[in-house]
């Protein structure tokens, strides 16, 4: 976690952020009430994140916020400064082996919640590397899916994982 | 590159830029000096409007305009009656912004368009005065007698009735062994895309050119539609359909009031206007669909035979009729579903209720037929003490008696006939995928 | 569905939260986890004038165990206890709940004392806090006070707390060594609100029938309900089947009348209640550490 070198004890209806995201470091100035998911995709045009439901439910939205996985439509994104914030355009240039099984067994077909999804596999692998099928349902269970019924989402996972134990991938 | 395509797995070229978040939906493209708009929803299933005070809304710092009804001038029209048929004879669409009258909970009355989205809400402080009416909130409210009305001029909120029969039910039924009669409920359901709707709507008036990019199943006919009501000529309208975020039939209906109300903010302000839909206004605007409440009758051997069917349905409608009655036609047309049923009655009367809109919904009426055709097959199997797989074994169509004739039409006029098929080989290699026998409980529907 | 205009601030002592809170009174709300709080507010179904982010008060950030009791500060997230080796070795049951609260984005954001603070009659924190008749640490500029959990929750998203306070640390009992532990909710699906859960404690005597029992509902009522009346028929029993069935019965009563909504009738709360009140009872009574392997122990020892 990063310093933070302003002091907000005074209370303000607009502020300068410094927010990390994807490694790069963006100063804007923006009103407190502005979303964490609004800040990404209008503010920074990093539209991969989307927006589903704006009450924490469906997933859509979801980042990591200084490595771990959160749900940006219930942020603001004055509480990103100083922090890291990584996003799916932050994941690879080239498809990463996560997005490759997806491809593969494909696991997506609108591709709305898919962002998301994979940001959750993300967070996912790097804690359980080998888990089993309760153990991916359950760690999904914060991201909703309309297309696909989940099946083959599932296997994408498992053939993740397990490509991942073979090429020793750390998943950062 | 292989030049066998059928059964080998292909993989879609649209993936990569979609797992990379590289996707392009609505709410994704932002266009220079695009404003922002929102809408105001009726809080009252049923209600006159008695005034609208749009002052307090009109004074917000950051507000552009503030549209109701009668703002709207010639474009306030009904929306057009996709699919019109010969026993939908009240039907009703609906108006870009109410007017008089409220007809269900989440129903356009007001439209605000603001430098951003949070400004547009926050100018949602419009003044509607209601005087709320009597609701029509079940299909058992609109049918009963002296029912409140949906629409004043609609007698018992009848939209539309349609018989079709096909043998002699009734002699069938004087004869047969057993009878059963049952009530079956299928309640309201939503598709739940997870991008809601959306239209991002620009008029460049040196052009004479309407460009809309709307989250929508249906770009063609709203193009044609849109061009109609602006006076446009077709080549002067462009509507596309970006990456859309799933629509399962919700976005395949015409128009919603936003799909005309965001190009008439646009062409009004000479500025791009974009509406996305929240999920809160997706609950309440987005249509439904799958209300049917059947009263069916069925007679059966002791074989386990169907002999003949008499189903009475009432389908829920909505407020409004925008995509008239293949819904109910299709679920009159789809309950023989696979089975040899040459004894067949089938009634409908669609109802207006005072709730959001029907229009298809990925089935579009067959589910609930499947539904209620599946329970008369496992009632017979309980009944008789007979094998649920194999009651619908003997009554399947058999491949030798194709083509079959349903003996009904359909939606779009033609018969329904099934051209070919082999039930019985489908039903028992699914048997053996499945491993049938080793669930604890297990559905079935053919 | 986004939220109204606010005034912010995220001072980094706990005292410039007070001074704020006392300022304020009614106008200002805490800012902690966000993720009970942030969805109000992108509904406008809360507008206060003034949020106090206390994220970044390094003070709030603790888990310490304590004489009696495992302390939670006000920002410690609900992932960070459960992650935790010490929670894990020294309340099980704690971890046991919130590994049933929400998601995990819900968990990495969500804490510990928010939960509390929010007071959700369907949160399994809450009906944690009551069974152990744990408490909470009440602090405004002009002092502090602890409340006890059945003195706290006063109502549907209602507390004892004043304009001007705020939760600054949550109070878990520690569990003997050889009580036994459970809990339980029934869910639709995984992450949703549950419809009733109950968490409970039982405490053998030397001759192994139960000395202390501790059960509490959520879902039941607007607040966590302790079950004090089916705790009084439990000790003295073994916990056999009529102990069980019993227990289940006297259950079904405490689920308010009105607790009757889209998502349950009142029956059918009081029959998942019955059925939750024997399960874990049977489950806690089976984790409980007997006599004769506490004596082989210390005779081990």
């Amino acid at each position: 976690m990063l310093e933070r070198d302003d002091d907000f004890s005074q209370c303000v209806e607009e502020c300068e952020i410094a927010v990390i995201v994807n490694g790069h470091r963006y100063e804007r100035t923006v009103p407190v009430r502005l979303l964490l998911s609004d800040f990404l995709r209008h503010d920074l045009q990093l539209t991969g994140t989307h927006v589903g439901c704006e009450h924490g439910v469906c997933g859509c939205c979801t980042v990591l916020f200084n490595g771990e996985a959160v749900r940006s439509c219930l942020m603001f994104a004055v509480q990103a400064d100083s922090m890291a914030v990584t996003t799916i355009e932050g994941t690879n240039s080239d498809l990463h082996p996560i997005q490759q099984a997806f491809q593969e067994k494909h696991g997506l077909q609108c591709g709305f919640c898919t962002p998301g999804i994979i940001m959750s596999v993300h967070a996912m692998l790097h804690e359980h590397p080998d888990p089993t099928e309760q153990e991916i349902r359950h760690e999904l269970s914060g991201n909703i899916c309309r297309c696909t019924g989940y099946q083959n989402i599932v296997e994408a996972v498992k053939l993740a994982a397990e490509r991942l134990r073979e090429q020793h991938m750390e998943v950062e | 590159m292989a030049t066998r395509w059928f059964g080998a797995p292909v993989q879609r070229q649209e993936d990569p830029r979609l797992l990379r978040g590289q996707g392009s939906y609505v709410d994704d493209i932002d266009l220079p000096e695009m404003l922002h708009a929102a809408v105001l929803r009726s809080t009252h299933a049923r209600a006159r409007i008695l005034n609208i005070d749009t002052s307090a809304a009109s004074a917000v710092p950051g507000v552009h305009l503030v549209l109701t009804a009668k703002d709207l001038g010639e474009v306030l029209e009904p929306s057009p009656l996709l699919v019109p048929h010969h026993a939908l004879t009240q039907p009703r669409t609906q108006l870009p912004l109410a007017r008089d009258e409220v007809r269900y909970a989440g129903e356009a009355v007001a439209m605000v368009v603001a430098d951003s989205r949070y400004i547009a809400e926050d100018a949602l402080l419009i003044e509607v005065e209601y005087e709320p009416l009597p609701v029509v909130h079940s299909l058992e409210v609109s049918s009963a007698e002296n029912a409140p009305l949906v629409h004043a001029d609609v007698l018992g909120n009848v939209a539309a009735h349609l018989v079709q029969s096909v043998g002699d039910p009734d002699s069938i039924f004087a004869s047969a062994p057993h009878v059963i009669h049952e009530t079956l409920l299928m309640d309201r359901g939503a598709a739940m895309p997870m991008e809601c709707r959306g239209v991002l709507a620009r008029w460049d008036a040196h052009d004479g050119m309407l460009t809309c990019w709307i989250s929508t199943q249906g770009p063609i006919p709203i193009r044609n539609g849109l061009a109609a009501i602006f006076h446009l000529p077709e080549h002067k309208v462009r509507v596309i359909a970006p990456d859309v975020g799933g629509g399962f039939g919700t976005k395949i209906m015409m128009f919603y009031a936003e799909e005309v109300l965001t190009p008439f903010a646009a062409m009004r302000l000479g500025r791009p206007i974009k509406w996305i839909e929240d999920r809160r206004e997706h609950f309440i605007s987005a249509n439904q669909e799958r209300s049917q409440l059947h009263e069916v009758e069925y007679a059966f051997d002791d074989a386990g035979i169907l002999l003949a069917v008499r189903d009475r349905f009432l389908h829920d409608t909505g407020a409004y009729t925008p995509y008239g009655i293949i819904v109910p036609i299709i679920t009159a047309c789809t309950l023989p579903g696979p089975y040899r049923l040459k004894h067949y009655y089938s009634e409908f009367t669609v109802l207006y209720t005072n709730k959001v809109p029907v229009s298809p919904y990925r089935g579009a009426g067959r589910p609930h037929a499947v539904f209620v055709m599946e329970r008369i097959m496992d009632r017979i199997a309980r009944e008789l003490q007979l094998d649920r797989l194999e009651v619908r074994s003997r009554n399947f169509i058999q491949p030798d008696e194709f083509p079959w004739d349903v003996g009904l039409v359909y939606q779009d006029g033609g018969p329904t006939k099934y051209d070919s098929g082999d039930y019985q080989a489908g039903l028992e290699k699914l048997k053996a995928l499945l491993d049938y026998d080793n669930f604890l409980g297990i559905g079935v529907g053919c | 569905m986004k939220p109204p205009r606010f005034q912010y601030c995220a001072p980094r002592l706990l005292d410039e939260a007070l001074t704020l809170l006392d300022q304020h009174g009614e106008d200002i709300k805490v800012l902690a986890g966000g993720q009970s709080f942030v969805p109000l507010l992108n509904m406008r179904l809360a507008g206060p004038a003034y949020i106090v982010d206390i994220n970044h008060i390094s003070e709030l950030h603790y888990i310490e165990t304590e004489d009696g009791y495992l302390a939670i500060g006000a920002i410690a997230r609900q992932r960070q206890i459960e992650r935790s080796v010490l929670v894990q070795e020294k309340h099980p049951l704690l971890v046991e709940v919130i590994k049933h609260i929400g998601h995990m984005q819900i968990r990495n954001r969500g804490t510990v004392v928010g939960s509390i603070a929010h007071a959700d009659p369907a949160a399994e924190l809450p009906a944690l806090l009551t069974c152990l008749n744990g408490e909470v640490l009440a602090q405004s500029i002009h002092g502090e006070r602890v409340i006890k959990a059945e003195q706290f929750f006063t109502g549907y998203l209602t507390t004892a707390l004043e304009p001007g306070e705020m939760l600054t640390e949550v109070r878990f009992p520690w569990i003997l060594p050889q009580a036994g532990w459970s809990f339980m909710e029934f869910a639709r699906r995984a992450g949703d609100y549950a419809l009733v859960g109950a968490a409970a404690v039982l405490t053998p005597a030397p001759d192994d029938t139960c000395m202390s029992a501790h059960i509490a509902y959520l879902g039941v009522a607007g607040s966590p309900i302790r079950a004090h009346a089916v705790e009084q028929m439990l000790v003295g029993t073994t916990l056999d089947q009529r102990a069980l069935d019993a227990a289940a019965e006297a259950a079904r009563e405490i689920v308010s009348e009105d607790m009757s909504d889209v998502h349950a009738t009142v029956e059918y709360r009081r029959t998942l209640t019955a059925e939750l009140t024997k399960r874990v009872l049977k489950a806690a009574w089976g984790r409980r550490e007997r006599q004769e392997r506490q004596e082989q122990q210390r005779g081990e020892g």
